[in-house]
């Protein structure tokens, strides 16, 4: 065989062309940092799918960091209080962009059980704060339901999903 | 007296406003320790009521006392003087029911948004 042949089929294998915009995607989606951050039992979940049993590291957004300057999505997991409310928007403002808010769990999505005439503490719903690109139902949703969320965020930076998907037998 | 089994306590005092502090003294001096203060709002009779619990830590003995103020002027003097750890449950107290403790050192809002003039717990309160 030719030598430049054996090159230009090898190369065809192992080259890939994109958009920067399209690779700076993937590579965001795939190593989705998320700020180390709970408000309530939800977060006990979050810590759990971030253990070795659910291994969120599979899915690179293992590395939960402490400051909200060098995460890029906030899963605010739990209840908002009305005088949490500003410390959340404030690590908000602090995260750069690009960066993306998961709601996890009814408290989040909409004030969850603590809706009721006459309630005076919690905020109904953190997109009432800041925009929301995915929220995960559940009182509190399993970890398994926050690995997909993960996913669907991924998917809504890259247009299309990594992993197949899991149905029920 | 009361019966413990039923009702949680041993003795239920109920006294006039201006006694709640001699009240306090008078358990003080005998090693008694504040477990709580917490309202009522008695609405229908126009009243708000003031919930002292008190426990002996040695004698398991557990004491109420309470007193009664008008719902236009909830108006009781702080026992924070002879229970520092009152003082909490008092601005507890004060926020959630409007009761105001005369003489308390700092009555600003402890769970509450600092900015809150509302009392929830009241039975008149809309959000």
């Amino acid at each position: 065989m030719e030598p430049e042949k054996a090159c230009s089929q090898d190369l065809s294998q192992i080259i890939k062309f994109a958009k920067l915009d399209e690779l700076l995607d993937l590579s965001r989606a795939n190593s989705l940092w998320p700020l180390t951050f709970g408000l309530a039992c939800c977060a006990i979940e979050m810590m759990a799918a971030g253990a070795s049993r659910f291994d969120l590291s599979r899915f690179g957004a293992e590395v939960f960091r402490p400051s909200p300057r060098q995460a890029d999505v906030m899963i605010v997991a739990g209840t908002i209080n009305k005088k949490m409310a500003p410390a959340v928007k404030t690590l908000y403002d602090q995260m750069l962009e690009p960066k993306w808010v998961i709601a996890m769990g009814n408290c989040a999505i909409s004030g969850g059980p603590f809706v009721y005439p006459g309630q005076y503490a919690v905020i109904e719903g953190v997109d009432k704060l800041f925009p929301v690109d995915v929220f995960i139902p559940g009182c509190p949703p399993r970890p398994e339901a926050l690995i997909e969320g993960i996913l669907k965020l991924e998917e809504k930076l890259t247009g299309k999903r990594r992993w197949p998907t899991v149905t029920p037998q | 007296m009361v019966d413990y089994a039923g009702r949680g306590f041993h003795l239920n005092v109920c006294v006039w406003p201006d006694r709640v502090v001699a009240a306090a003294e008078l358990l003080d001096r005998n090693g008694f320790a504040l477990d709580a203060v917490t309202g009522m709002d008695w609405i229908a009779e126009n009243e708000m009521e003031v919930v002292y619990d008190y426990f002996h830590p040695a004698d398991s003995c557990r004491v109420v006392v309470r007193t009664r103020v008008p719902r236009s002027k909830p108006e009781v003097p702080t026992i924070s003087q002879v229970y520092p750890g009152a003082n909490w449950h008092e601005r507890e107290t004060h926020e959630f029911f409007g009761i105001v403790f005369l003489g308390h050192p700092n009555l600003t809002p402890l769970l509450l948004p600092e900015d809150a003039t509302y009392h929830p717990l009241r039975k008149d309160f809309v959000a």
